[in-house]
């Protein structure tokens, strides 16, 4: 007798990777249902609005959205390039260090052109990597795997202060020093949400996980919020479905953890079904660091400066050095910020725009005990004063500040210590089969930035397609 | 410690490639072709390099990676790389 589901796949947790990866399933006709713990879909790439003002939680751009790009092509499968309006910032950011203020463009001739212009003996060489980086094909970016990003600038540079701007991107957006992180990976990043970067959707960032959902719906995928998976059902070294919260036995043929792959392994999976050497191993491996953020709002009635004006991404790098700024971030007082701003208006005041201002920093979550409210309001007013070196003032014109510390980002996700992009990409850990996509556990899969590649809105989202097409290839197979 | 060749080293090869491009080790046969047959994208080209060097402990020329075009041939140089290890 065949055995009774509930349905064909259910996906822990509704961030952006299970979001598409419930969306490319439920397309080929899988009976598909998401539990997400939050109210609302979107994990780090969800946004919240307070006082009228709105605040991306944390993600604050998207990119590979050229044509062909990895996002891009995922929202052509699922039909959803022309309903999800996304612009695009020129330039895509601002670099701003102690001395200069660098573009990084939507055209790579532009980058090039005006990093050759800050560095002109480096003109050359600003060239060859940059084409490099956007350009080449694999096999020529995997002679450089065994090779840090750090030396990989060592490789072609000898300005030490445009390795540290090119260094800082891969600090600021893989949480790792350059001497520490994978090449591979820091190129990828840069190529993917730098070069190909800067793009934004005009309702926030929540738009797309909001699209998403709205699309699995459509294609008869459920949803259901405010709901926590406690166990993932196990029986003959095959996942079967899962136990929620309330009690809840929901049966499935397959299992598909989008959520903290700690959570899953060694809270969610009961002790007996795993192998004491993969909790192990899952245990010593390294997270990528947290983020520290602050949350301004502002009246634009004010006399405000004129940097805000319009929507921006600005970079900041108060020290010359990269050693510098890694150390500033694990003493926790970091000397590096992102800081973007958006403006709104504000539909029952229509004389009125909102400002939102966000300042974002990489930081250690060091334990739950650390964050007291001292601690958070003394960084908080640390990083308002670094973004007061973008915009004198800003804390004066903000009638709303808000805070989310690694521990508000722990408790949001579930994501361990709070980590921003999975596993930390180190050489030693990019590609280390220790948490494969397929898990030991038959029937149960993993994706999103747990699942030991890449992290970023773009490869996540990718990390759900590839799960997915394995799992139609399986039913195929039958 | 002797740098011995396992015995299944083909099962293990397969095995690390089924796991990076998420299919089963039966689905791969000599002649399967990563472009052709599994759709490999170049990133997932760069993690099988990455993991079959991470466990085989074993450096691949990077002039060798564009011509590993079948299940057959990188198996053959993950073969020849022990073999030379050994030596």
């Amino acid at each position: 007798m065949a055995e009774h589901y509930d349905y064909d796949a259910i996906i822990i947790g509704a961030g952006i990777s299970g979001l598409v990866c419930g969306c490319y399933l439920a397309k080929a006709g899988l009976k598909t249902l998401i539990v997400e713990k939050n109210a609302k879909v979107g994990g780090y790439c969800a946004s919240f609005t307070r006082q009228g003002y709105s605040f991306d939680a944390c993600a604050h751009a998207l990119g590979s959205l050229r044509e062909g790009g990895q996002l891009d092509k995922i929202l052509f499968d699922l039909e959803l390039r022309d309903r999800l309006k996304i612009l695009r910032y020129e330039p895509s950011y601002i670099i701003i260090t102690p001395n200069l203020s660098i573009k990084i463009h939507g055209l790579l001739d532009d980058t090039i052109k005006e990093f050759q212009r800050h560095f002109p003996k480096e003109k050359k060489q600003i060239e060859e990597l940059f084409s490099f980086i956007a350009l080449s094909d694999i096999p020529a970016l995997s002679r450089f795997r065994s090779k840090t990003f750090q030396q990989l600038l060592d490789i072609y540079f000898k300005d030490n202060q445009l390795k540290t701007i090119l260094g800082l991107l891969v600090l600021g957006f893989v949480g790792l020093p350059p001497n520490q992180a994978s090449s591979v990976v820091g190129c990828l990043i840069i190529r993917e949400f730098v070069f190909d970067g800067g793009y934004y959707p005009l309702k926030k960032m929540q738009a797309l996980p909001d699209i998403l959902a709205q699309r699995l719906v459509e294609l008869k995928g459920e949803i259901k919020t405010a709901k926590t998976v406690k166990k993932v059902i196990i029986q003959d070294g095959k996942a079967r479905g899962v136990t929620l919260n309330d009690g809840k036995r929901i049966l499935s043929r397959y299992i598909i953890s989008a959520c903290d792959v700690r959570k899953l392994f060694l809270e969610m999976i009961d002790e007996e079904n795993i192998h004491l050497h993969f909790r192990q191993k899952i245990t010593g491996k390294q997270p990528s660091p947290s983020s520290f953020l602050v949350y301004l709002g502002i009246r634009s009635e004010e006399q405000i400066s004129s940097q805000l004006q319009s929507d921006k991404n600005i970079i900041l790098l108060n020290k010359l050095d990269i050693d510098d700024l890694y150390s500033s971030m694990i003493s926790h007082e970091s000397q590096f910020l992102l800081l973007t701003s958006h403006i709104s208006t504000d539909k029952s005041l229509q004389s009125y725009k909102n400002i939102s201002v966000c300042l974002e920093t990489n930081t250690l979550y060091v334990n739950d005990k650390f964050w007291t409210k001292g601690k958070i309001d003394m960084f908080a007013d640390r990083l308002i004063a670094l973004g007061e070196l973008i915009i004198p003032n800003l804390s004066k014109y903000a009638s709303l500040k808000l805070t989310a510390s690694p521990v508000s980002l722990n408790k949001w996700t579930n994501n361990y210590q709070g980590a921003s992009y999975g596993w930390a990409s180190t050489i030693e850990q990019f590609c280390n089969p220790f948490a494969s996509q397929k898990t030991e556990i038959e029937n149960l899969y993993l994706t999103g930035h747990w699942s030991n590649r890449s992290s970023g809105i773009a490869f996540v989202a990718n990390h759900g397609y590839d799960i997915a097409n394995s799992i139609l290839y399986k039913e195929k197979r039958k | 410690m002797p740098n011995k060749i396992p015995d299944n080293l083909e099962e293990e090869v397969k095995k690390l490639i089924a796991d990076v491009i998420l299919r089963e080790p039966g689905d791969l046969k000599p002649e399967t072709n990563f472009w052709k047959d599994l759709q490999v994208d170049s990133i997932k080209a760069i993690e099988i390099v990455v993991a079959i060097e991470k466990r085989f402990k074993i450096s691949i020329r990077d002039e060798q990676v564009p011509k590993i075009t079948t299940i057959g041939e990188a198996l053959a140089l993950v073969k020849q790389a022990l073999e030379k290890k050994k030596e």
